[in-house]
């Protein structure tokens, strides 16, 4: 039969595999080894040491075996050898990530002439930095993650003031998304973006306790016309930095995310003052945001358009915020999460107000709320009848009165998480099947699936996450 | 076309062993194969279809009649397609791919696919050369080599930015 099946039927099928067994194939037989190759775009893979010249050849033959990879995540490098013997393998890269040693601008400079398609880059760099004598050689690039490693010499700090005007200075990079983790004060050859990358839509922050050079950042804040995102992730230093520049100047962010570390009152500056008409707002701040937040946020009609807020851990929130806030967006607002945030469990009747003024909510996540009783949510459902996502995972005090309410109260909807809801037991896990029409995703533990609800699953074709 | 005569035109397939099927035309022109042939007016008599045998184009008729009397909703047509694949074994998968490409009917061939991918997986090397019959043409060196290279696929999931 083998012999039946043509070339495009077999890659067909392998092109179906789940990644983990690809790999298997090669072993059946050598058409099948070659056949697996040439349709392979994308590969994780791993490579330890030793590195001599023979394991480094044979590497890089593997990879040439592959004519089509577009794709490759390198993991365990601890020296740059298998970067650069990979990147001369693979001339059609457009994505690269390299999770291991950091690597030197010489060596990015090579890799600019073997991969010269690349559009995506995620490496480690060391300290002293410098990008002028590599990253505009990457001539396709939209995307860098860099993540910053070591720590500071003292041969740095005494280079701080001499970052060289280069040729390369201010060229226009056409980076659209670029991601940082681990700036410390005085990185200042970051300037080196901040003055090139005109273009940026995307901009996340990661564990940075600054932004190298202030003016030029300033500018670069400035000059981004078309950022939509912006993430900080643990970045506490400079949050306010970038919000208040970002409340005078940008017009066009749509979605911002901050955790675990902000400044109370640089985010109210930024609600009270910005111009930009977010869609998403998706914050994890248990000591900085407060129901002042949520005034306010309700008072900034640019904001009026918010389809989505998520708000974690956000324990300073009341009822009085947030019935506030969902009056201004009860239009425009399709998801809402209300996670681990005690107010849910605090303030009796807020769920049932909420629902009410949000009808138009078709995803609603309230996980890890602990003590969550029924009755708060049962009438929050009554209201919500477009629901079609629901997240209740760790609600220990939930049962099936959650359940029952569910299906006559929200007859779309098509994902529920239960997980970890203890009170929740099998047989009413089985009711809910049986008794929920157009349920295509059910997320519960696998002891809860008693023999009846698997037959029910799959007969209804309800994809089961366990 | 006879389609506007208010009949449903009836179109008469023969398989490789001299089985004859009749089926609606509008179910049968899920095949293209098919379809250019109605279009061209080629599809008067008896079509032959050379590569198919009878067992195989009666599960094929079974698929085209029953996906084309589900109005167009992907999840339902979905169900249906996984539901009929559900109690086929792998020889019978095997035939409904060669007849599914040489019909050229994209649905069936990319639910088929994925079918048999989704049998493999689970199985041996061993079994699987014995399904498909293949020969093992490795050395036992050869063999020692690319289980070599097994050791690189970085079988971890690959770490997201999220949280």
């Amino acid at each position: 039969m083998d012999t039946l099946l043509c070339d495009e039927l077999v890659q067909e099928i392998f092109n179906r595999l789940p990644p983990p067994s690809t790999p298997a194939v090669s072993l059946v037989c050598k058409r099948w080894r070659r056949l697996l190759r040439s349709s392979t775009t994308s590969l994780s893979l791993h490579f330890p040491p030793p590195y001599n010249p023979t394991t480094i050849t044979s590497f890089s033959t593997f990879l040439t075996h592959h004519p089509y990879l577009s794709s490759l995540s390198l993991a365990g490098g601890a020296a740059e050898d298998p970067l650069i013997a990979a990147a001369s393998s693979c001339p059609n890269l457009r994505r690269l990530r390299f999770w291991g040693t950091p690597i030197t601008p010489s060596s990015l400079h090579t890799l600019s002439g073997y991969c010269i398609h690349l559009s995506s880059i995620a490496i480690s760099i060391s300290r002293p930095l410098s990008f002028n004598n590599w990253l505009p050689y990457f001539t396709s690039l939209k995307s860098l993650s860099i993540f910053i490693t070591n720590s500071y010499t003292e041969t740095n700090h005494n280079n701080n003031s001499e970052v060289k005007d280069s040729i390369f200075d201010h060229m226009g990079l056409s980076l659209e998304s670029l991601s940082l983790c681990g700036i410390l004060p005085g990185d200042y050859e970051l300037s080196f973006l901040w003055n090139n990358c005109k273009k940026i839509k995307k901009l996340q922050f990661k564990s940075c306790e600054s932004v190298g050079d202030y003016s030029s950042f300033s500018s670069f804040l400035k000059s981004l016309k078309d950022l939509q995102e912006l993430e900080l992730r643990t970045c506490r230093s400079i949050v306010d930095v970038i919000l208040l520049k970002l409340a005078e100047t940008c017009v066009s962010m749509e979605s911002l995310l901050i955790y675990d570390g902000g400044s109370r009152e640089g985010l109210l500056q930024f609600i009270n003052r910005s111009k930009c008409r977010l869609k998403r707002l998706d914050v994890r701040l248990p000591l900085d945001l407060n129901n002042a937040h949520m005034l306010a946020l309700s008072e900034n009609l640019n904001f009026s358009g918010l389809a989505c807020l998520r708000l974690q851990s956000c324990c300073l929130v009341t009822g009085e915020g947030l019935r506030s806030l969902g009056r201004t967006i009860a239009n425009g607002l399709d998801e809402l999460s209300l996670i681990n945030c005690d107010v849910v469990e605090r303030e009796s009747g807020l769920l049932t107000s909420l629902g009410q003024i949000l009808k138009r909510l078709r995803k609603l996540d309230l996980s890890y709320n602990h003590t969550l009783l029924d009755k708060e949510l049962v009438s929050m459902l009554a209201s919500c009848n477009n629901l079609v996502e629901l997240k209740l995972r760790g609600c220990n005090r939930l049962t099936k009165t959650t359940l029952s309410s569910l299906v006559r109260s929200c007859k779309q909807l098509q994902f529920l998480d239960i997980m970890y809801c203890s009170r929740i037991e099998v047989e009413a896990v089985e009711w809910f099947l049986l008794n929920s029409p157009p349920l295509r995703r059910l997320e519960v533990e696998q002891s809860k699936l008693s023999e009846g609800a698997v037959k029910r699953a799959s007969s209804k074709f309800i994809e089961i996450v366990s | 076309m006879a389609a506007e005569t208010g009949t449903p035109t009836t179109l008469t397939l023969k398989s490789n062993d001299d089985e004859l099927f009749s089926v609606a035309e509008s179910a049968a022109i899920l095949s293209v194969t098919i379809r250019n042939m109605v279009e061209d007016g080629c599809a008067g008599g008896v079509i032959p279809l050379d590569n198919v045998d009878g067992k195989t184009l009666a599960s094929v008729i079974t698929y085209m009649n029953g996906i084309s009397a589900i109005p167009a909703d992907e999840e339902k047509k979905k169900s249906y397609r996984d539901k009929f694949l559900s109690d086929k074994d792998f020889e019978t998968l095997a035939d409904m791919v060669l007849a599914a490409n040489y019909l050229n009917m994209s649905c069936l061939m990319d639910a088929v696919s994925a079918k048999i991918a989704q049998v493999m997986e689970k199985k041996s090397v061993g079994w699987v050369r014995r399904k498909f019959g293949i020969e093992n043409d490795y050395t036992p060196e050869e063999e020692a080599a690319v289980k070599e290279e097994h050791k690189w696929t970085f079988e971890g999931v690959e770490t997201d930015d999220d949280n």
